[in-house]
């Protein structure tokens, strides 16, 4: 009797130890990685990924979330918006920006700005240099990010955003200006060029 | 039991005055601080820790020179408050202004866009600074602390009497709370109107822009989807009560000036303009409102070019439901009839052009646009469509 007692506790302890709970972030090694069988790219180094279903991104970190990432969206349709959980930044969800599959090159990084600016994670956000840009063949434009936080935080980046199939792809990186940003510029650069669209 | 506590609340509902909490106030004279043991020294320990954070926020306008142009209206307007009040601007869209106890003033972006002339901006700043001087903060404070400890009372004695908590009688107390904390703030604005249109007139500006301001509000309440609080319960006077009553106030003043400045103010928001327009549209506010808001910048026919663009922009970014980039075409038309060299007109002119296939148009507008801008950055991007 004693050695059933023991062998089912040591059985209930392995059963527990084998559970893998729900895993909101998860390592990223460095090589060809696949994102969520939207994306796959290349990098040289290791990122925490943040993955969570009902949000409309993944994201990758080294430091965290405010200090540096890049946000790889999932592909939208017409009438849908880059952040269409309203529980995570605003309810005023009937005034959100819309993307419409026609927008031309401007109007897609107008949307992409707008839609960052009524997510209000930063007091200011401004997009520069805009460029013609392919996310594998996917038609598009690249352009600098400059944005400051409610803290007064001031940060730099990149975005890339393309139509394809009149879907929305947009991936975008973001440091802070301040040590984080040069750090991790040069990678982010080969990471979002190496992107292709599965 | 429950018919006297029923008593009770009606009389309090009658009431006109403060119960208890805010027993006279003075002025704060100038260079006036309270005591440390005070609840003010508490209320002004609060908000001096907001305002540290606020003069590094990333929501404050980086434009020393417009803080100070603000700052010197209200030091011309109270010179005897000069060094006690501070000036901020926040980039936030809507019309705001609020001080704080502390001698903080802070005035939204939104406000300013909607400023039709210097005398609007100083009637605000006036009317903000007279909620400094008579300490309308701490008024209201105590004043919130005394009802509540007395409603804590009365719902006590409600529970004691059988009245349940869920109860329409409960919720009935709770309302007449709000209402009279509303009121009283709305006496408090009435009284910072005053002191505010005093300051207006003994500084020369024409205080027929005070009620303006409002009146302008209230078209665009109007035209907006924002539905009126219930005037007992708004926390300021409802616009119109307001302007009735400023213009009331104005009849007992005589030899008033007329000074607006209208330029002034207009070169200093200029920097900023196109940045707050596009803050404004991107608002999402019902077509209407925003068009009036627009009117109101260029009500001056000088940048007539620049309001029909705008109102372009507007249609075009809705969307092409009920016809939007039929009216968005238009108005862009007529910014090139009042101006023909702007080019950003002919850029989106061109682009929309594009979107409904009308190609030929399309290419000689965006031909127009690459002319007359010059180099501009996004030229290669415009060739593609070109080509």
């Amino acid at each position: 009797m004693l050695i059933i007692k023991k062998l089912f506790i040591i059985s209930f302890f392995l059963i527990l130890i084998s559970c893998e709970p729900d895993k909101t972030y998860i390592l990223v090694e460095p090589g060809k990685v696949e994102i969520e069988k939207i994306y796959s790219v290349s990098t040289n180094k290791k990122w925490s990924q943040f993955q969570e279903s009902g949000y409309n991104f993944i994201f990758w970190t080294v430091d965290g979330y405010t200090l540096q990432r890049i946000v790889f969206f999932k592909p939208i349709e017409d009438g849908r918006s880059l952040f269409d959980h309203d529980s995570f930044f605003t309810k005023e969800n009937e005034k959100r920006p819309i993307f419409d599959s026609k927008m031309n090159k401007f109007e897609i990084k107008e949307f992409f700005e707008n839609c960052i600016i009524w997510s209000k994670e930063f007091t200011t956000f401004e997009t520069t240099d805009i460029k013609n840009y392919k996310i594998a063949d996917a038609e598009g434009v690249s352009f600098d990010i400059k944005a400051q936080n409610e803290l007064g935080l001031n940060y730099k980046g990149f975005a890339i955003v393309g139509i394809k199939n009149k879907k929305l792809y947009s991936v975008y990186f973001i440091a802070t200006e301040m040590e984080f940003y040069d750090r991790y510029k040069k990678e982010a650069k080969k990471i979002i060029s190496s992107i292709k669209i599965l | 039991m429950k018919k006297i506590f029923l008593f009770i609340i009606i009389f309090l509902g009658s009431c006109t005055t403060p119960i208890g909490g805010a027993k006279k106030i003075e002025d704060i004279k100038p260079q006036e601080t309270p005591s440390i043991e005070t609840i003010e020294a508490g209320l002004w320990m609060q908000m001096n820790n907001y305002e540290e954070k606020l003069k590094t926020s990333g929501s404050r306008l980086k434009d020393k020179d417009l803080e100070k142009y603000l700052k010197n209206i209200l030091c011309n307007l109270s010179p005897d408050y000069c060094k006690d009040i501070r000036v901020y601007v926040q980039d936030i869209p809507y019309f705001n202004a609020f001080m704080a106890p502390n001698g903080m003033m802070v005035v939204w972006t939104g406000l300013l866009l909607r400023a039709q002339n210097e005398a609007q901006v100083a009637a605000v700043i006036g009317h903000e600074a007279g909620h400094y001087i008579k300490r309308h903060s701490l008024k209201s404070w105590l004043d919130a602390k005394s009802r509540t400890d007395l409603m804590v009372l009365l719902s006590i004695g409600l529970a004691i009497g059988g009245v349940p908590a869920g109860g329409d009688i409960f919720n009935l107390t709770q309302l007449l709370q709000i209402g009279f904390m509303a009121k009283h703030s709305r006496d408090n604005e009435r009284e910072a109107d005053k002191i505010g249109l005093d300051f207006l007139i003994n500084s020369g500006y024409d205080p027929y822009e005070a009620p303006k301001i409002w009146e302008n509000i209230v078209k665009e309440m109007e035209l907006g989807e924002v539905n009126k609080p219930l005037s007992f319960l708004a926390s300021h006077p409802a616009p119109e009560e307001r302007i009735k009553n400023l213009k009331k106030q104005i009849e007992e003043y005589e030899n008033i000036k007329n000074k607006k400045n209208t330029n002034e103010l207009k070169d200093k928001i200029h920097p900023h303009l196109k940045k707050w327009i596009k803050n404004e549209i991107r608002l999402n506010n019902k077509i209407e409102q925003t068009e009036f808001v627009l009117e109101t910048i260029f009500e001056d026919n000088k940048n007539k070019y620049l309001l029909k663009f705008y109102k372009g922009e507007v249609y075009r970014l809705r969307g092409n439901i009920e016809n939007n980039y039929d009216k968005a075409i238009d108005y862009y038309n007529e910014s090139i009839k009042a101006k023909k060299d702007f080019p950003n007109v002919y850029r989106e002119l061109g682009l929309l052009q594009l979107k409904i296939e009308k190609n030929n148009e399309a290419k000689k507008n965006l031909k127009k646009y690459l002319e007359l801008a010059k180099n501009p950055k996004d030229e290669l991007i415009i060739k593609s469509y070109l080509n």
